[in-house]
Protein backbone atom coordinates (compact mmCIF):
# COMPACT_ATOMS: atom_id res chain seq x y z
CA UNK A 1 0.00 0.00 0.00
CA UNK A 2 2.72 2.30 1.04
CA UNK A 3 4.16 1.59 -2.84
CA UNK A 4 0.64 2.71 -3.98
CA UNK A 5 0.14 6.18 -1.96
CA UNK A 6 4.03 6.97 -2.90
CA UNK A 7 3.42 6.34 -6.79
CA UNK A 8 -0.17 8.75 -5.93
CA UNK A 9 1.40 11.41 -4.30
CA UNK A 10 4.21 11.10 -6.99
CA UNK A 11 1.52 11.60 -9.63
CA UNK A 12 -0.18 14.74 -7.63
CA UNK A 13 2.97 16.62 -7.26
CA UNK A 14 3.45 16.10 -11.46
CA UNK A 15 -0.47 17.35 -11.29
CA UNK A 16 0.43 20.60 -9.26
CA UNK A 17 3.46 21.45 -10.94
CA UNK A 18 1.90 22.90 -13.52
CA UNK A 19 0.10 25.87 -11.99
CA UNK A 20 -1.55 27.72 -14.65
CA UNK A 21 -3.30 24.51 -15.88
CA UNK A 22 -4.31 23.17 -12.52
CA UNK A 23 -6.09 26.87 -11.92
CA UNK A 24 -7.59 26.58 -15.24
CA UNK A 25 -9.16 23.50 -15.02
CA UNK A 26 -11.33 24.36 -11.69
CA UNK A 27 -12.26 27.86 -13.51
CA UNK A 28 -13.39 25.53 -16.81
CA UNK A 29 -15.83 23.29 -15.58
CA UNK A 30 -17.84 26.34 -14.06
CA UNK A 31 -18.35 27.12 -17.61
CA UNK A 32 -19.65 23.94 -18.58
CA UNK A 33 -22.05 23.46 -15.90
CA UNK A 34 -23.50 27.11 -16.52
CA UNK A 35 -24.12 25.35 -19.88
CA UNK A 36 -25.93 22.32 -19.19
CA UNK A 37 -27.79 24.28 -16.36
CA UNK A 38 -29.24 26.62 -19.09
CA UNK A 39 -29.83 24.04 -21.63
CA UNK A 40 -31.99 22.49 -18.77
CA UNK A 41 -33.74 25.37 -17.79
CA UNK A 42 -34.68 26.11 -21.35
CA UNK A 43 -35.91 23.15 -21.55
CA UNK A 44 -38.16 23.17 -18.46
CA UNK A 45 -39.30 26.74 -19.27
CA UNK A 46 -40.85 24.61 -22.17
CA UNK A 47 -42.28 22.18 -20.22
CA UNK A 48 -44.33 24.95 -17.84
CA UNK A 49 -42.40 23.91 -15.31
CA UNK A 50 -43.78 20.31 -14.96
CA UNK A 51 -41.34 17.57 -14.55
CA UNK A 52 -39.44 15.54 -17.20
CA UNK A 53 -39.11 12.50 -16.84
CA UNK A 54 -40.28 11.94 -13.77
CA UNK A 55 -37.57 14.47 -12.78
CA UNK A 56 -38.69 17.58 -10.65
CA UNK A 57 -36.78 20.68 -11.75
CA UNK A 58 -34.97 20.90 -8.35
CA UNK A 59 -34.07 17.42 -8.54
CA UNK A 60 -32.91 17.62 -11.77
CA UNK A 61 -30.84 20.61 -11.31
CA UNK A 62 -28.77 18.46 -8.51
CA UNK A 63 -28.34 15.65 -10.51
CA UNK A 64 -26.73 17.79 -13.14
CA UNK A 65 -24.53 19.48 -10.41
CA UNK A 66 -23.11 15.53 -9.26
CA UNK A 67 -23.31 14.05 -12.87
CA UNK A 68 -21.02 16.77 -14.01
CA UNK A 69 -18.82 16.19 -10.96
CA UNK A 70 -18.48 12.66 -11.02
CA UNK A 71 -18.11 12.72 -14.75
CA UNK A 72 -15.33 15.49 -14.75
CA UNK A 73 -13.44 13.38 -12.04
CA UNK A 74 -11.73 11.65 -14.98
CA UNK A 75 -11.44 13.02 -18.25
CA UNK A 76 -8.08 12.50 -21.15
CA UNK A 77 -5.57 11.69 -18.84
CA UNK A 78 -5.78 7.55 -18.75
CA UNK A 79 -5.34 6.77 -23.08
CA UNK A 80 -3.19 10.05 -22.80
CA UNK A 81 -0.51 9.53 -20.63
CA UNK A 82 -0.20 5.80 -21.84
CA UNK A 83 0.00 6.86 -25.21
CA UNK A 84 2.93 9.32 -24.86
CA UNK A 85 4.84 6.84 -23.24
CA UNK A 86 4.19 4.06 -25.77
CA UNK A 87 5.03 7.03 -29.02
CA UNK A 88 8.13 7.91 -27.23
CA UNK A 89 8.96 4.65 -25.70
CA UNK A 90 9.28 5.90 -21.83
CA UNK A 91 6.94 3.17 -21.19
CA UNK A 92 10.06 1.28 -20.61
CA UNK A 93 11.05 3.00 -17.28
CA UNK A 94 7.12 1.58 -15.89
CA UNK A 95 7.82 -1.70 -17.52
CA UNK A 96 11.07 -1.83 -15.20
CA UNK A 97 9.71 -0.66 -11.73
CA UNK A 98 9.33 -3.92 -9.14
CA UNK A 99 5.66 -2.84 -9.69
CA UNK A 100 3.08 -3.95 -11.19
CA UNK A 101 1.68 -2.45 -14.22
CA UNK A 102 -1.97 -2.16 -12.62
CA UNK A 103 -0.65 -0.40 -9.26
CA UNK A 104 1.33 2.16 -11.14
CA UNK A 105 -1.36 2.69 -13.41
CA UNK A 106 -4.06 2.89 -11.16
CA UNK A 107 -1.90 5.01 -8.56
CA UNK A 108 -1.36 7.58 -11.52
CA UNK A 109 -4.72 8.31 -11.74
CA UNK A 110 -5.75 7.90 -8.65
CA UNK A 111 -3.68 11.02 -8.21
CA UNK A 112 -5.32 12.91 -11.05
CA UNK A 113 -8.81 11.75 -9.44
CA UNK A 114 -7.60 13.15 -6.09
CA UNK A 115 -6.85 16.59 -7.08
CA UNK A 116 -9.79 16.60 -9.35
CA UNK A 117 -12.25 15.19 -6.76
CA UNK A 118 -10.89 18.09 -4.21
CA UNK A 119 -12.03 20.84 -7.10
CA UNK A 120 -15.57 19.04 -7.70
CA UNK A 121 -16.28 19.05 -4.00
CA UNK A 122 -15.73 22.93 -3.90
CA UNK A 123 -18.22 23.04 -7.08
CA UNK A 124 -20.90 20.89 -5.11
CA UNK A 125 -21.04 22.65 -2.19
CA UNK A 126 -20.65 25.76 -3.57
CA UNK A 127 -23.54 24.15 -5.43
CA UNK A 128 -25.63 23.36 -2.78
CA UNK A 129 -24.61 26.38 -0.79
CA UNK A 130 -25.73 29.08 -2.96
CA UNK A 131 -28.47 27.71 -4.71
CA UNK A 132 -30.56 25.68 -1.83
CA UNK A 133 -33.59 27.32 -3.54
CA UNK A 134 -32.90 25.49 -7.01
CA UNK A 135 -31.74 22.18 -5.84
CA UNK A 136 -33.06 18.96 -3.82
CA UNK A 137 -30.69 18.88 -1.05
CA UNK A 138 -29.38 14.89 -0.36
CA UNK A 139 -30.34 13.99 3.01
CA UNK A 140 -27.47 12.68 5.78
CA UNK A 141 -29.05 9.17 5.47
CA UNK A 142 -28.34 9.39 1.53
CA UNK A 143 -25.01 10.89 2.08
CA UNK A 144 -23.73 7.76 4.03
CA UNK A 145 -25.34 5.28 1.65
CA UNK A 146 -23.60 7.21 -1.45
CA UNK A 147 -20.09 6.77 -0.03
CA UNK A 148 -19.74 2.85 -0.76
CA UNK A 149 -21.60 3.09 -3.97
CA UNK A 150 -19.68 6.43 -5.43
CA UNK A 151 -16.36 4.33 -4.09
CA UNK A 152 -17.52 1.60 -6.31
CA UNK A 153 -17.52 3.08 -9.04
CA UNK A 154 -14.79 5.27 -9.02
CA UNK A 155 -12.63 1.92 -8.60
CA UNK A 156 -15.48 0.53 -11.66
CA UNK A 157 -14.37 3.82 -13.75
CA UNK A 158 -10.85 3.51 -13.07
CA UNK A 159 -10.51 -0.37 -13.89
CA UNK A 160 -12.56 0.79 -17.23
CA UNK A 161 -9.90 3.36 -18.34
CA UNK A 162 -7.00 0.90 -16.86
CA UNK A 163 -8.56 -1.30 -20.13
CA UNK A 164 -9.12 1.23 -22.48
CA UNK A 165 -5.97 2.20 -21.89
CA UNK A 166 -4.38 -0.88 -22.60
CA UNK A 167 -5.81 -0.95 -26.16
CA UNK A 168 -3.25 2.20 -26.91
CA UNK A 169 -0.21 -0.76 -26.98
CA UNK A 170 -1.89 -2.06 -30.23
CA UNK A 171 -3.09 1.43 -31.73
CA UNK A 172 -0.34 3.79 -30.52
CA UNK A 173 -2.53 6.66 -30.80
CA UNK A 174 -5.07 7.58 -28.38
CA UNK A 175 -7.41 9.78 -29.56
CA UNK A 176 -9.95 7.08 -31.59
CA UNK A 177 -10.08 4.73 -28.29
CA UNK A 178 -10.45 8.10 -26.01
CA UNK A 179 -13.52 9.64 -27.75
CA UNK A 180 -15.12 5.58 -27.82
CA UNK A 181 -14.69 4.89 -24.34
CA UNK A 182 -15.95 8.80 -23.31
CA UNK A 183 -19.15 8.92 -26.14
CA UNK A 184 -19.89 5.01 -24.72
CA UNK A 185 -19.66 6.13 -21.28
CA UNK A 186 -20.92 9.65 -21.43
CA UNK A 187 -23.79 8.46 -22.59
CA UNK A 188 -24.93 5.12 -21.26
CA UNK A 189 -23.95 6.43 -17.79
CA UNK A 190 -26.17 9.70 -17.84
CA UNK A 191 -23.51 11.75 -17.43
CA UNK A 192 -25.43 14.26 -20.28
CA UNK A 193 -28.94 12.28 -20.34
CA UNK A 194 -30.14 10.82 -16.91
CA UNK A 195 -31.08 7.35 -18.05
CA UNK A 196 -34.37 7.69 -17.09
CA UNK A 197 -35.07 9.27 -19.50
CA UNK A 198 -34.32 6.76 -22.10
CA UNK A 199 -37.08 4.79 -24.09
CA UNK A 200 -37.35 1.64 -22.67
CA UNK A 201 -35.65 -0.60 -24.84
CA UNK A 202 -32.93 1.75 -24.94
CA UNK A 203 -32.79 1.92 -20.69
CA UNK A 204 -32.51 -2.04 -20.84
CA UNK A 205 -29.82 -1.75 -22.97
CA UNK A 206 -28.04 0.70 -21.08
CA UNK A 207 -28.74 -1.47 -17.87
CA UNK A 208 -27.00 -4.56 -19.34
CA UNK A 209 -23.35 -2.65 -19.64
CA UNK A 210 -21.09 -1.18 -16.59
CA UNK A 211 -21.89 2.69 -17.52
CA UNK A 212 -24.97 3.47 -15.64
CA UNK A 213 -22.77 1.59 -12.31
CA UNK A 214 -20.30 4.38 -12.68
CA UNK A 215 -22.27 7.07 -12.26
CA UNK A 216 -26.60 6.86 -12.84
CA UNK A 217 -26.52 4.39 -9.68
CA UNK A 218 -24.35 6.78 -7.25
CA UNK A 219 -26.61 9.78 -8.41
CA UNK A 220 -29.98 8.14 -8.18
CA UNK A 221 -28.85 6.94 -4.46
CA UNK A 222 -27.79 10.30 -3.29
CA UNK A 223 -31.05 12.05 -4.69
CA UNK A 224 -33.07 8.78 -3.15
CA UNK A 225 -34.21 8.22 -6.77
CA UNK A 226 -36.07 4.85 -7.82
CA UNK A 227 -33.60 2.53 -9.39
CA UNK A 228 -35.79 -0.37 -10.71
CA UNK A 229 -33.27 -2.51 -8.88
CA UNK A 230 -32.51 -2.98 -4.98
CA UNK A 231 -29.23 -1.00 -3.43
CA UNK A 232 -27.60 -4.70 -2.66
CA UNK A 233 -28.19 -5.87 -5.99
CA UNK A 234 -26.49 -2.38 -7.67
CA UNK A 235 -23.02 -2.98 -5.19
CA UNK A 236 -23.16 -6.84 -6.33
CA UNK A 237 -23.32 -5.22 -10.13
CA UNK A 238 -21.03 -2.72 -9.21
CA UNK A 239 -18.26 -5.46 -7.93
CA UNK A 240 -19.25 -8.11 -11.12
CA UNK A 241 -18.54 -5.29 -13.55
CA UNK A 242 -14.70 -4.92 -11.26
CA UNK A 243 -13.84 -8.78 -11.58
CA UNK A 244 -15.04 -8.33 -15.40
CA UNK A 245 -12.65 -5.55 -16.12
CA UNK A 246 -9.76 -7.06 -13.85
CA UNK A 247 -9.86 -10.17 -15.61
CA UNK A 248 -10.16 -8.14 -18.85
CA UNK A 249 -6.89 -6.74 -17.76
CA UNK A 250 -5.43 -9.67 -16.93
CA UNK A 251 -6.09 -10.90 -21.07
CA UNK A 252 -5.12 -7.48 -22.62
CA UNK A 253 -2.23 -7.20 -20.58
CA UNK A 254 -0.98 -10.82 -21.15
CA UNK A 255 -1.47 -9.61 -24.69
CA UNK A 256 0.39 -6.46 -24.91
CA UNK A 257 3.26 -8.25 -23.02
CA UNK A 258 3.38 -11.30 -25.87
CA UNK A 259 3.36 -8.21 -28.63
CA UNK A 260 5.06 -5.54 -27.15
CA UNK A 261 7.58 -3.56 -28.82
CA UNK A 262 9.01 -0.41 -27.74
CA UNK A 263 10.14 2.80 -29.87
CA UNK A 264 13.00 3.46 -30.45
CA UNK A 265 16.34 2.43 -29.87
CA UNK B 1 25.16 -14.25 -15.11
CA UNK B 2 23.36 -13.73 -18.44
CA UNK B 3 23.09 -17.49 -20.92
CA UNK B 4 21.88 -16.09 -24.40
CA UNK B 5 21.27 -19.24 -27.15
CA UNK B 6 19.85 -18.96 -30.60
CA UNK B 7 17.90 -15.87 -29.72
CA UNK B 8 16.57 -14.16 -32.16
CA UNK B 9 13.75 -11.41 -32.19
CA UNK B 10 11.57 -10.56 -35.63
CA UNK B 11 9.29 -7.67 -35.46
CA UNK B 12 6.20 -7.00 -38.22
CA UNK B 13 6.42 -4.13 -39.68
CA UNK B 14 3.51 -2.32 -41.46
CA UNK B 15 5.19 -0.65 -44.81
CA UNK B 16 3.50 2.40 -45.63
CA UNK B 17 3.08 3.38 -48.75
CA UNK B 18 4.18 7.20 -49.59
CA UNK B 19 2.66 10.35 -50.64
CA UNK B 20 -1.25 10.95 -49.90
CA UNK B 21 -2.46 8.38 -51.91
CA UNK B 22 -0.56 5.54 -50.63
CA UNK B 23 -1.75 6.94 -47.07
CA UNK B 24 -5.71 6.48 -48.01
CA UNK B 25 -4.37 3.24 -49.49
CA UNK B 26 -2.84 2.24 -46.17
CA UNK B 27 -6.50 2.68 -44.10
CA UNK B 28 -7.82 0.00 -46.61
CA UNK B 29 -4.68 -1.91 -47.16
CA UNK B 30 -1.83 -2.84 -44.57
CA UNK B 31 1.14 -4.67 -45.85
CA UNK B 32 3.14 -6.19 -43.26
CA UNK B 33 7.03 -7.04 -43.44
CA UNK B 34 9.23 -9.03 -41.31
CA UNK B 35 11.85 -8.07 -39.81
CA UNK B 36 14.77 -9.70 -38.04
CA UNK B 37 16.42 -7.73 -35.54
CA UNK B 38 18.46 -10.61 -33.23
CA UNK B 39 19.41 -13.51 -35.39
CA UNK B 40 19.76 -16.65 -34.08
CA UNK B 41 22.42 -15.00 -31.11
CA UNK B 42 24.66 -16.90 -28.36
CA UNK B 43 26.46 -15.44 -25.84
CA UNK B 44 27.11 -15.49 -21.93
CA UNK B 45 28.42 -12.92 -19.70
CA UNK B 46 29.99 -14.26 -16.55
CA UNK B 47 28.99 -12.53 -12.69
CA UNK B 48 30.88 -9.29 -12.56
CA UNK B 49 31.86 -9.17 -15.84
CA UNK B 50 31.78 -5.77 -18.07
CA UNK B 51 30.69 -6.89 -21.39
CA UNK B 52 30.47 -4.49 -24.11
CA UNK B 53 27.87 -4.92 -27.48
CA UNK B 54 29.13 -2.94 -30.45
CA UNK B 55 27.04 -2.77 -33.54
CA UNK B 56 26.00 -0.02 -35.91
CA UNK B 57 22.88 1.66 -35.87
CA UNK B 58 19.95 -0.82 -36.18
CA UNK B 59 22.14 -4.02 -35.20
CA UNK B 60 19.94 -5.12 -32.42
CA UNK B 61 21.41 -3.62 -29.22
CA UNK B 62 18.48 -2.11 -28.10
CA UNK B 63 16.13 -4.93 -29.41
CA UNK B 64 18.91 -7.38 -27.36
CA UNK B 65 18.62 -5.31 -23.72
CA UNK B 66 14.85 -5.36 -23.79
CA UNK B 67 15.24 -9.25 -24.48
CA UNK B 68 17.20 -9.37 -21.23
CA UNK B 69 15.51 -7.58 -19.00
CA UNK B 70 12.17 -8.97 -20.13
CA UNK B 71 9.99 -6.49 -21.78
CA UNK B 72 10.36 -8.43 -25.35
CA UNK B 73 9.36 -11.75 -25.74
CA UNK B 74 12.00 -13.32 -28.19
CA UNK B 75 10.79 -15.34 -30.94
CA UNK B 76 12.77 -18.03 -30.68
CA UNK B 77 16.16 -18.99 -28.43
CA UNK B 78 16.43 -18.84 -25.08
CA UNK B 79 17.80 -16.34 -22.75
CA UNK B 80 18.28 -16.76 -18.95
CA UNK B 81 19.77 -13.82 -16.53
CA UNK B 82 20.76 -15.34 -12.88
CA UNK B 83 19.42 -18.98 -14.65
CA UNK B 84 15.89 -17.97 -15.19
CA UNK B 85 13.79 -16.49 -17.94
CA UNK B 86 13.47 -12.47 -17.54
CA UNK B 87 10.25 -12.71 -18.40
CA UNK B 88 9.00 -14.97 -15.78
CA UNK B 89 11.73 -13.30 -13.14
CA UNK B 90 8.91 -10.77 -12.26
CA UNK B 91 9.38 -7.95 -9.66
CA UNK B 92 12.19 -10.15 -8.20
CA UNK B 93 13.98 -9.90 -11.11
CA UNK B 94 13.53 -6.57 -11.50
CA UNK B 95 15.11 -5.62 -7.86
CA UNK B 96 18.15 -7.27 -8.92
CA UNK B 97 18.64 -5.44 -12.65
CA UNK B 98 18.68 -1.56 -13.31
CA UNK B 99 18.34 -0.10 -16.66
CA UNK B 100 19.55 3.01 -18.42
CA UNK B 101 18.21 3.73 -21.74
CA UNK B 102 20.33 6.99 -23.09
CA UNK B 103 17.42 8.73 -24.74
CA UNK B 104 14.93 7.49 -22.20
CA UNK B 105 14.87 9.38 -18.60
CA UNK B 106 13.75 6.83 -15.66
CA UNK B 107 13.31 9.83 -13.34
CA UNK B 108 9.56 11.51 -12.53
CA UNK B 109 10.27 14.27 -14.95
CA UNK B 110 8.17 17.02 -12.20
CA UNK B 111 9.36 16.07 -9.22
CA UNK B 112 12.60 16.99 -7.73
CA UNK B 113 15.52 14.50 -7.95
CA UNK B 114 15.73 13.76 -4.55
CA UNK B 115 11.81 13.23 -4.81
CA UNK B 116 12.34 10.40 -7.56
CA UNK B 117 15.32 8.79 -5.26
CA UNK B 118 13.26 8.93 -2.38
CA UNK B 119 10.38 6.96 -4.54
CA UNK B 120 12.94 4.70 -5.83
CA UNK B 121 13.54 3.60 -1.78
CA UNK B 122 9.92 2.84 -0.97
CA UNK B 123 9.55 1.30 -4.50
CA UNK B 124 12.18 -1.21 -4.05
CA UNK B 125 11.53 -1.68 -0.82
CA UNK B 126 14.95 -0.18 0.47
CA UNK B 127 16.11 -0.52 4.26
CA UNK B 128 17.42 2.70 5.80
CA UNK B 129 20.72 2.17 5.92
CA UNK B 130 21.62 0.81 2.74
CA UNK B 131 19.59 3.25 1.01
CA UNK B 132 21.13 5.99 2.99
CA UNK B 133 24.43 4.11 2.01
CA UNK B 134 24.01 3.82 -1.80
CA UNK B 135 22.70 7.59 -1.39
CA UNK B 136 25.78 9.18 -0.21
CA UNK B 137 28.00 7.48 -2.47
CA UNK B 138 26.04 8.65 -5.71
CA UNK B 139 25.55 12.14 -4.64
CA UNK B 140 29.32 12.73 -3.84
CA UNK B 141 30.66 10.34 -7.01
CA UNK B 142 28.60 11.70 -9.65
CA UNK B 143 28.57 15.79 -7.81
CA UNK B 144 24.79 15.33 -7.53
CA UNK B 145 23.94 17.29 -4.86
CA UNK B 146 22.87 20.47 -6.57
CA UNK B 147 20.82 18.81 -8.69
CA UNK B 148 18.70 17.18 -6.06
CA UNK B 149 16.07 19.76 -5.61
CA UNK B 150 15.48 20.81 -9.32
CA UNK B 151 12.81 18.67 -11.37
CA UNK B 152 14.29 16.48 -13.59
CA UNK B 153 12.25 18.24 -16.60
CA UNK B 154 14.63 21.53 -16.13
CA UNK B 155 18.06 19.65 -16.21
CA UNK B 156 20.55 19.88 -18.90
CA UNK B 157 21.43 16.45 -20.83
CA UNK B 158 24.67 15.91 -19.17
CA UNK B 159 22.82 16.50 -15.56
CA UNK B 160 19.88 14.36 -16.37
CA UNK B 161 21.63 11.51 -17.17
CA UNK B 162 24.07 11.71 -14.19
CA UNK B 163 20.84 11.75 -12.13
CA UNK B 164 19.60 8.92 -13.80
CA UNK B 165 22.75 7.13 -13.45
CA UNK B 166 22.80 7.71 -9.44
CA UNK B 167 19.31 6.52 -9.32
CA UNK B 168 19.74 2.75 -10.88
CA UNK B 169 22.88 2.40 -8.28
CA UNK B 170 20.59 3.10 -5.56
CA UNK B 171 18.89 -0.22 -5.33
CA UNK B 172 22.63 -2.21 -5.41
CA UNK B 173 21.57 -3.70 -8.52
CA UNK B 174 23.59 -7.03 -9.49
CA UNK B 175 23.49 -6.21 -13.07
CA UNK B 176 23.36 -3.08 -15.25
CA UNK B 177 21.88 -3.06 -18.66
CA UNK B 178 23.49 0.59 -20.54
CA UNK B 179 21.83 1.48 -23.74
CA UNK B 180 24.09 4.18 -24.74
CA UNK B 181 24.83 5.87 -21.56
CA UNK B 182 26.68 8.58 -22.87
CA UNK B 183 24.33 9.90 -25.76
CA UNK B 184 25.17 13.54 -26.46
CA UNK B 185 27.02 14.11 -23.63
CA UNK B 186 30.19 16.49 -23.18
CA UNK B 187 33.53 15.30 -22.30
CA UNK B 188 33.44 16.17 -18.91
CA UNK B 189 30.07 14.50 -18.09
CA UNK B 190 30.98 11.44 -20.38
CA UNK B 191 34.22 11.18 -18.39
CA UNK B 192 32.54 11.50 -14.61
CA UNK B 193 30.16 8.63 -15.88
CA UNK B 194 32.56 6.52 -17.03
CA UNK B 195 35.03 6.45 -13.82
CA UNK B 196 31.78 5.91 -11.86
CA UNK B 197 30.20 3.00 -13.78
CA UNK B 198 34.19 1.33 -13.56
CA UNK B 199 34.59 2.10 -9.69
CA UNK B 200 31.24 0.76 -9.38
CA UNK B 201 31.85 -2.36 -11.35
CA UNK B 202 35.16 -3.20 -9.54
CA UNK B 203 34.24 -2.25 -5.73
CA UNK B 204 30.82 -3.59 -5.68
CA UNK B 205 30.91 -5.84 -8.32
CA UNK B 206 28.09 -5.15 -10.28
CA UNK B 207 28.14 -6.65 -13.56
CA UNK B 208 27.13 -4.18 -16.68
CA UNK B 209 26.03 -5.01 -20.34
CA UNK B 210 26.97 -1.99 -21.98
CA UNK B 211 25.68 -0.72 -25.47
CA UNK B 212 27.76 2.62 -27.06
CA UNK B 213 28.66 4.23 -29.83
CA UNK B 214 31.24 5.88 -28.11
CA UNK B 215 34.17 3.13 -28.49
CA UNK B 216 35.79 5.27 -25.80
CA UNK B 217 33.08 4.18 -23.26
CA UNK B 218 33.47 1.05 -23.86
CA UNK B 219 37.47 0.95 -23.96
CA UNK B 220 37.37 2.47 -20.28
CA UNK B 221 34.28 0.83 -18.83
CA UNK B 222 34.86 -2.98 -20.32
CA UNK B 223 36.54 -6.10 -20.55
CA UNK B 224 34.77 -8.20 -23.08
CA UNK B 225 32.64 -7.48 -26.14
CA UNK B 226 29.93 -9.07 -28.39
CA UNK B 227 30.04 -7.77 -31.54
CA UNK B 228 26.73 -7.61 -33.90
CA UNK B 229 25.89 -6.52 -36.97
CA UNK B 230 22.82 -7.05 -39.12
CA UNK B 231 21.54 -9.12 -35.91
CA UNK B 232 24.28 -11.75 -35.83
CA UNK B 233 26.84 -12.00 -33.96
CA UNK B 234 29.92 -11.38 -35.57
CA UNK B 235 32.59 -11.45 -32.48
CA UNK B 236 32.61 -13.02 -29.00
CA UNK B 237 35.46 -12.28 -26.72
CA UNK B 238 37.97 -9.91 -25.12
CA UNK B 239 38.48 -6.15 -26.23
CA UNK B 240 41.83 -6.90 -26.76
CA UNK B 241 41.97 -9.91 -28.80
CA UNK B 242 39.37 -8.31 -30.96
CA UNK B 243 41.80 -4.93 -31.37
CA UNK B 244 44.37 -7.27 -32.29
CA UNK B 245 42.19 -9.94 -34.64
CA UNK B 246 40.89 -7.02 -36.82
CA UNK B 247 43.70 -4.81 -36.54
CA UNK B 248 46.82 -5.30 -38.63
CA UNK B 249 49.03 -2.52 -38.15
CA UNK B 250 50.60 -1.68 -34.78
CA UNK B 251 52.80 1.47 -34.39
CA UNK B 252 55.85 2.75 -32.58
CA UNK B 253 56.65 6.17 -31.76
CA UNK B 254 60.65 7.22 -30.95
CA UNK B 255 62.49 10.45 -30.14
CA UNK B 256 65.36 10.89 -30.46
CA UNK B 257 68.60 10.91 -32.97
CA UNK B 258 68.59 8.60 -36.08
CA UNK B 259 71.88 7.18 -36.36
CA UNK B 260 70.41 4.33 -39.35
CA UNK B 261 68.43 3.77 -42.03
CA UNK B 262 65.42 1.60 -40.48
CA UNK B 263 63.69 0.87 -43.95
CA UNK B 264 66.45 -1.54 -45.05
CA UNK B 265 65.53 -3.51 -41.46
CA UNK B 266 62.16 -2.95 -41.88
CA UNK B 267 61.26 -2.93 -45.80
CA UNK B 268 57.38 -3.36 -45.27
CA UNK B 269 57.13 -0.60 -42.59
CA UNK B 270 56.04 2.69 -42.96
CA UNK B 271 58.09 5.62 -41.64
CA UNK B 272 57.66 9.09 -41.20
CA UNK B 273 59.49 11.64 -39.88
CA UNK B 274 58.47 14.96 -37.97
CA UNK B 275 61.37 16.58 -36.30
CA UNK B 276 63.10 14.63 -33.68
CA UNK B 277 59.77 12.32 -33.81
CA UNK B 278 59.90 9.33 -35.76
CA UNK B 279 56.49 7.01 -36.70
CA UNK B 280 57.23 3.27 -37.51
CA UNK B 281 54.09 1.82 -38.67
CA UNK B 282 54.34 -2.10 -39.25
CA UNK B 283 52.69 -4.62 -40.41
CA UNK B 284 51.91 -7.27 -37.36
CA UNK B 285 51.66 -10.11 -39.38
CA UNK B 286 55.38 -10.01 -40.83
CA UNK B 287 57.04 -8.02 -37.55
CA UNK B 288 56.52 -8.70 -34.21
CA UNK B 289 57.04 -6.18 -31.78
CA UNK B 290 60.58 -7.61 -30.16
CA UNK B 291 62.06 -7.56 -33.92
CA UNK B 292 60.68 -4.03 -34.51
CA UNK B 293 62.33 -2.95 -30.80
CA UNK B 294 65.08 -4.15 -31.67
CA UNK B 295 65.38 -2.44 -34.82
CA UNK B 296 64.59 0.42 -34.01
CA UNK B 297 67.15 0.30 -30.75
CA UNK B 298 69.90 -0.42 -33.41
CA UNK B 299 68.89 2.72 -35.26
CA UNK B 300 68.10 5.56 -32.84
CA UNK B 301 69.72 6.69 -30.05
CA UNK B 302 66.81 6.62 -28.20
CA UNK B 303 65.41 9.31 -25.48
CA UNK B 304 61.56 8.06 -25.41
CA UNK B 305 59.76 5.06 -27.04
CA UNK B 306 56.24 4.31 -27.14
CA UNK B 307 54.03 1.62 -28.67
CA UNK B 308 50.74 1.99 -29.44
CA UNK B 309 47.98 -0.12 -28.93
CA UNK B 310 45.25 -0.42 -31.88
CA UNK B 311 42.96 2.10 -31.23
CA UNK B 312 39.24 1.18 -30.78
CA UNK B 313 37.68 3.04 -33.47
CA UNK B 314 40.18 1.73 -36.03
CA UNK B 315 39.19 -1.90 -34.65
CA UNK B 316 35.68 -0.95 -35.07
CA UNK B 317 35.53 0.79 -38.55
CA UNK B 318 37.26 -2.19 -39.84
CA UNK B 319 34.82 -4.59 -38.47
CA UNK B 320 32.27 -2.89 -39.92
CA UNK B 321 34.23 -1.87 -43.10
CA UNK B 322 33.78 -5.51 -44.07
CA UNK B 323 37.07 -6.77 -43.10
CA UNK B 324 35.48 -8.31 -39.94
CA UNK B 325 32.37 -10.26 -41.73
CA UNK B 326 33.07 -13.93 -42.15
Amino acid sequence: MRTFWKLTEISMQSHLYYRTSFIINIISPAILLAGQYLLWSALYAQQAGSAIGGMERREMFSYILIAFAMNNLLGWAGENTLSREIKSGTIVARCIRPVSFLTQYMAQMTGALLLQGMRNLVLVIVGFACFPEYMKIPEGGAVLTFLPCFLLSVILRLMMIDVFSLLCFFTTGYLGISWTRRALFEFFSGAVIPVVLFPEWLKRIAGCTPFPYMLQAPAAVLLGQEMGIGLPHVFLLQIFWILFFLALHGMTYGLVRRNMTVAGG
Amino acid sequence: MIEAQNLSKAYKINRKKAGLKGAIGNLFHAEWAEKVAVDRLSFHMREGKALACIGENGAGKSTLIKMMIGILTPTSGKIRVFGQDPRRGGREYLRRIGVIFGQKSNLWTDIPVIESYHAVKTLYKLDGEMFRRNYDRVVELLDLEELLPVPARKLSLGQRMRADIGMVFLHSPELLFLDEPTIGLDINVKHTIRTFLRQMNQETGTGIFLTSHDLDDIDEICDDAIVISGGKLIYDGTLDRMKHRFVQDKMIQVTGKQERDLQDLLPSARISREGRVTRIVYPIQEYSSAEVLAAVSGCFAIEDITIQEPDIDEVVSRIFGGEGRA
